[in-house]
């Protein structure tokens, strides 16, 4: 009985080992499949971690403006046609301002960018606002001081009114003056910029050389061709230190005036097929011209807390020069800008506005003085609801009786999306 | 024609009352958002805060600081915790958005640990040595005086505030090697590292659990310094940062206090308990 027992003990002993072994090696092998399985799943892991890290190089952002304007001028006809024209002059409308998509792709790492950025305006048709390529230089490894230069078409580098976008700026349209005298803002060329920036120091610089076109963009089918041999040029810097900005900018270039042929024009009035006398007009030849444009301008800004609302902003730019449509054209603008924001669903702003294209003493009654109101709800991180109330004044020539300021202020409503 | 004006009132008390809303009583909470590093610090911070003011929420979620500072770019964060000064290109969004230059308050200070695995025979590493593996140009533990075995790299996503630190300060600007293997938070590299006897990781010293720290030498010379409360505060360890705030502007309100708390003796204790080092 004995003998049974230990022999049916022993076997048990022995089949419970095997088991146990079968058991272990059955687990060791679940254990080193479920790691192959682990491992195989890396791969294709990898690969898509690599594919997004591609698709990071690529960015999209944009922003579109919707307005309504109420002009004061769609009461009064055409006759009060605005001098300005950044002002609707032609009526109460809803309309696209600006629709704005902008391409960019920074390889890794990063030592250039690429940029194409569409516009889709009151027109409706899209045109390209800026095409451009960006080399970086760091010149010290933390990158604290570098340089880019860029080509294509891009942001003039004047005045700071130019790169400030649209889609942060508190009124709907830039300064007359900066209207004036860019038409488009943009222009093609290159453009050299070293800077200096610092994290942990309190102040940085930029210093800007370009060579341009100097016919913006969207002035005509040939804008994109300049008669002049030598391009125009930009010079501007800009220091900061803490919170106030100063930037100084010149600009030196030509503009070409096209000969004018000698021609004379018939026009038969009384239809007898024969040439009377005072029936020819003459227009007598003109040689082309080149002459001199030069644009200068200083510009300030500074930041500052009003506590308990939110921050300030005072902002100005001052632009004097020549050479803007006629050889003896003296020119002189300025704007001062107040921006104060309110917790961070409000904000308000105020600009002051001059405009005098011919400032000469002895002209009188082509300048405009222009004060905008805006109130600024953000509906959102990605949203701006503003109402603006635009008032151009005119400068009376006491020359010309009964000449009286014009009826063109425009209340604005404006929703403003960025992504 | 009362009816008019009462309308007309109610329309104008609606639209005081929902600018005043956001502005008064909104502030009864306070948010914060950004570094994972931080994220601990912050919640300790909130938890014990909360306790003492109970009328208030104070709210803490990571997701990097870059995120955070993002956050703090649109208006939806009151506070961004930072391991990285702000980038200018950062600074300029902020103030073209709300006229602000931001406003940098310092509140911990941070050793960045090197972590090796346990099992590692290496105990000291130079400042140059790490650079070395770090941008790929040592791949092998025996080039560094350890044993003959690949280097396997882990380090932050570019998010992170301790990713653009070590870049700039220890990589000396120059890219990460491609082989560096991302990870999301400074646990999940004390995690990986804690498993792989051939891992090298970095991050804040509060995290090292199953790993342990290089001692790091600033050249061939000096002697290999860990990170710990002496070493950070009197600057002989030669990673460390500062772990700071930002705000929009200068702190007002519930913000103010909340800040004047973490600055406090209290606030600044708790520093020390969850691992980092007080600013004072």
């Amino acid at each position: 009985m004995i003998r049974k027992l230990t022999v049916i003990l022993v076997l048990s002993a022995v089949f419970g080992y095997r088991m146990a072994i079968a058991a272990e090696d059955t687990l060791s092998q679940r254990f080193e499949d479920l790691e192959r399985k682990v491992e195989a799943m890396q791969e294709p892991f990898l690969t898509m971690q690599g594919d997004v890290e591609n698709l990071k190089k690529l960015k999209l952002s944009g922003y579109m403006q919707v307005r309504f304007d109420y002009a004061d001028s769609a009461k009064s006809g055409l006759d009060n046609e605005a001098k300005n024209s950044s002002i609707s002059a032609f009526g109460n409308n809803f309309y696209i301002r600006r629709a704005r998509f902008k391409v960019t792709y920074e390889p890794s790492p990063l030592n250039s960018k690429y940029v194409f950025y569409f516009n889709f305006g009151r027109s409706g048709f899209p045109t390209i606002l800026e095409a451009y390529a960006q080399l970086y230089k760091k010149f010290l490894p933390d990158g604290s001081i570098g340089a880019d230069l860029t080509f294509g078409q891009f942001n003039v580098p004047f005045g700071y009114e130019i790169e400030y976008s649209s889609s942060k700026r508190d009124f709907g349209e830039r300064s007359q003056a900066e209207n004036a005298l860019f038409p488009g803002e943009r222009d093609r060329g290159v453009n050299l910029n070293f800077g200096f920036s610092q994290p942990t120091l309190p102040f940085d610089w930029k210093i800007n050389f370009a060579l341009l076109q100097g016919k913006g963009i969207g002035t005509g089918s040939s804008d994109w061709q300049d008669f002049t041999k030598a391009k125009d040029m930009i010079g501007r810097t800009r220091f900061n230190y803490k919170n106030y900005y100063l930037g100084f900018s010149y600009y030196y270039g030509q503009t070409y005036v096209e000969p004018v042929p000698f021609s004379s024009v018939w026009t038969d009035t009384n239809q007898d097929l024969v040439v009377d006398s005072g029936e020819v007009t003459y227009t007598q030849a003109k040689n082309s011209d080149l002459f001199d444009k030069v644009r200068s301008g200083v510009d300030a800004q500074l930041y500052f807390d009003l506590l308990p609302f939110g921050g300030t902003a005072l902002r100005g730019e001052y632009y004097q020069g020549f050479g803007v449509g006629s050889k003896d054209s003296r020119f002189q603008g300025y704007y001062a800008w107040f921006s104060q924001q309110i917790t961070t669903k409000f904000g308000l702003a105020y600009r002051f506005d001059r405009w005098d294209p011919n400032a000469r003493e002895n002209a009188k009654g082509d300048r405009v003085d222009q004060h905008d109101f805006v109130f600024h709800y953000y509906w959102d991180s990605n949203t701006r609801i503003s109402f603006e109330y635009v008032m151009p004044k005119d400068e009376l020539d006491p020359a010309l009786a009964g000449d009286k300021d014009r009826k063109d202020n425009v209340f604005r409503v404006q929703t403003l999306f960025v992504f | 024609m009362k009816r008019r004006v009462l309308y007309t009132f109610l329309v104008v008390a609606l639209g005081l009352f929902s600018i005043f809303s956001g502005a008064v009583l909104g502030r009864k909470s306070v948010t914060l958002k950004g570094s994972d590093t931080m994220v601990i610090l912050g919640q300790r911070w909130a938890e014990d805060y909360m306790k003492a003011y109970p009328d208030m929420i104070v709210q803490v979620t990571g997701g990097g600081s870059g995120t955070g500072i993002a956050a703090l770019i649109n208006g939806t964060t009151d506070i961004a915790q930072a391991s990285r000064p702000m980038k200018q290109s950062e600074k300029d969004k902020l103030r073209d958005r709300f006229n602000t230059m931001g406003n940098e308050i310092p509140v911990a200070k941070d050793g960045l640990a090197v972590y090796l695995n346990e099992a590692n025979s290496l105990a000291e590493l130079t400042l140059a040595q790490i650079k070395d593996i770090y941008t790929g140009k040592k791949t092998n533990w025996k080039e560094v005086g350890g044993p003959d075995a690949k280097i396997i790299l882990y380090g932050r996503e570019n998010n992170s505030g301790t990713y653009v630190f070590f870049k700039d300060n220890v990589l000396k600007g120059e890219d990460y090697a491609p082989a560096t293997q991302t990870l999301p938070g400074t646990a999940a590299v004390v995690n990986a590292v804690s498993k792989d006897k051939n891992g090298i990781g970095y991050g804040g010293a509060a995290y090292a659990k199953g790993v342990k720290f290089a001692a790091v030498k600033k050249d061939e010379k000096t002697p290999g310094i860990k990170p710990n409360p002496e070493t950070v505060a009197d600057g002989s360890y030669p990673i460390w940062r500062h772990l700071n705030w930002y705000t929009r502007k200068k702190p007002s309100g519930d913000v103010k206090k909340f800040v004047d708390y973490v600055l406090s003796k209290e606030g600044q204790g708790i520093v020390t308990k969850v691992g980092y080092f007080p600013v004072n």
